[in-house]
């Protein structure tokens, strides 16, 4: 099965955007696959509002194992399947807890091997603070550039701040392709649907 | 320095030797060339402890096949490049690792277009009525097709004279080294005794072989440096009195003989029980400092049950 990671820092709607996509998809209950550090993998059905509330989250860090969603898409009159990947965040520099440490190595991992990448980045935060990216974000662009299959999601687009953090986005990331996105509104879904499938 | 391959690289970051950023910093360097990759199938033969022999082999072979190379660029008459090899040595001498590294290596260099690694023993090879046999084996060179076909304890297929269907194995073994010569090296394994006897009772054979191999047993310094490695890449560590403890049991060992038959792979069984007795005597004595969790004591080698 074709796999989309969704990737990028701690707090930047990974895990709210891949559960609103995944109803944006038409699905009501989710069936994650939970692969945690330790190799095990831990299933899990959730209906969206549970899947919402247990595991977004404003304290960073909280997805600590990657969480598969199995999705499909209708495509004319056929279905297109594939695997939306939530990771645990990324931060520069060594972490003190091992488990996670582990878990970002797994988010690497699938960086490099997942047909497609969404960098999900909480453009809110950009535009309150514009030298909010690092070291982080300048190796993932040149790694987005090289292997391509790489796009970038502007969240947060529903806040205020957020219109000035995508403009920095799109100026910062200037080789890659950028949608602005909000996982509370639905806003960009419908471009991002159609940037999956045709990479999918 | 050397260039880390990625498994390595997420190693680190899982230890915490590597921030995330870093790693995709190498990520992003790691020049992908063929040259690089050949470096770092060296790399990892060099970091082997001991085989000096082995080591110094390759460094020919790679000499000879780079020049025929350049020979054949220019229309030079070039040599044959027959590369299928001999092994002897005793278990747990290195023959796997460094046939591994060669399939990797001679991938590099252009010499097998795969270069991974088949192994096999004659169980896999010969079978129990007529054609079995053939099929059997012509079966495990179509898997190894493109890269090394290791046969471990070669010297079994030659085990029940005439009669024995370990013949037809060896055949087919030589028909596919003619058939598929570009495609397949093949590497004969084992004690070297038996070996010797094996080769000089099929005087046709060895001269199929040209590169023979003599892996020694390890010095019990080689052992103890192979130990230490090992437990590192564990992240373990030896104290002080845990390094003697190792020390006797090393020469224990190899006072008893056990030594010769097991080398590295005793070291290792030897690691791996002292992991599971230092668990045990951290839970009972309910401490688990950072420093605690990764020493091994003279306790945990131990126990006076060898090996
Ligand atoms: N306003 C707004 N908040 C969001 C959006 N996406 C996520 N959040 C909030 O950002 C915080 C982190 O979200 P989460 O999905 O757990 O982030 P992750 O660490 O990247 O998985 C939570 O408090 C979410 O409610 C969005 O599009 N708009
Ligand atoms: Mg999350």
């Amino acid at each position: 099965m074709r796999r989309t990671a969704v990737i990028g820092r701690p707090n930047a709607g990974k895990t709210a955007f891949t559960i609103s996509f995944a109803t944006y998809l038409g699905f009501q209950s989710l069936r994650f696959v939970k692969q945690t550090v330790e190799g095990e993998a831990v299933e899990l059905e959730l209906s969206q509002e549970a899947a919402a509330a247990s595991l977004v989250s404003p304290t960073p860090h909280k997805t600590t194992s990657i969480q598969a969603l199995e999705l499909e898409c209708a495509v004319g009159k056929g279905k297109r399947q594939f695997e939306l990947l939530d990771t645990c965040g990324l931060v520069e520099g060594i972490h003190p807890e091992r488990n996670i440490r582990l878990a970002m190595a797994q988010s690497l991992q699938l960086i490099k091997d997942a047909d497609l990448v969404l960098h999900v980045i909480d453009a809110a935060a950009v535009g309150r603070n514009q030298d909010s990216f690092g070291v982080l974000e300048e190796e993932l662009a040149s790694w987005g550039e090289a292997r391509g299959n790489y796009l970038l999601l502007a969240n947060k687009m529903d806040l205020p701040a957020a219109r000035a953090g995508l403009a920095a986005i799109q100026s910062f990331f200037s080789a890659l392709p950028v949608i602005a996105t909000s996982a509370r509104t639905g806003q960009g879904f419908k471009e991002v649907k159609k940037y999956v499938l045709r990479i999918l | 320095m050397r260039e880390l391959s990625v498994e390595e690289l997420l190693a680190k970051v899982k230890r915490g030797e590597l921030g995330v950023e870093e790693a995709l910093g190498q990520l992003n360097r790691k020049d992908q060339t063929p040259t690089l990759a050949l470096q770092q199938a060296k790399a990892r033969l060099n970091s082997l402890v001991g085989l000096e022999n082995v080591k110094k082999l390759v460094e020919e072979l790679e000499a000879f096949i780079v020049i025929q190379k350049r020979r054949q660029q220019v229309a030079l008459a070039t040599e044959p490049l027959v590369l299928h090899m001999i092994f002897s040595g005793s278990p747990g001498t290195g023959k796997t690792t460094v046939a591994r590294i060669l399939g990797e290596l001679f991938r590099q260099l252009g010499v097998l277009p795969k270069g991974h690694l088949v192994e096999v023993e004659r169980a896999d090879l010969v079978g129990e009525y007529i054609g079995h046999t053939a099929q059997k084996t012509r079966e495990q060179i179509r898997r190894a097709l493109g890269g090394i076909l290791f046969i471990d304890e070669a010297y079994s297929l030659a085990r029940g004279g005439e009669k024995d269907f370990g013949k037809e194995a060896i055949d087919t073994l030589v028909k596919a080294m003619e058939d598929h010569k570009d495609q397949l090296l093949l590497i004969l394994a084992g004690y070297e005794t038996e070996m010797e006897g094996f080769l000089s009772t099929n005087p046709g054979l060895r001269s199929r072989f040209p590169i023979q191999i003599k892996f020694p047993d390890y010095t019990i310094m080689q052992l103890e440096a192979i130990a230490e490695k090992m437990l590192s890449e564990r992240e373990y560590k030896l104290s002080k009195d845990g390094r003697a403890a190792l020390r006797r049991q090393l020469v224990a060992a190899s006072l008893s003989g056990e030594l010769a038959c097991g080398n590295a792979r005793l070291v290792r069984n030897l690691i791996e029980r002292a992991i599971r007795k230092q668990a045990v005597r951290l839970m009972q004595t309910g401490s688990s400092s950072r420093e605690e969790l990764m020493l091994i004591t003279a306790g945990d080698l131990g126990g006076g049950e060898g090996f």
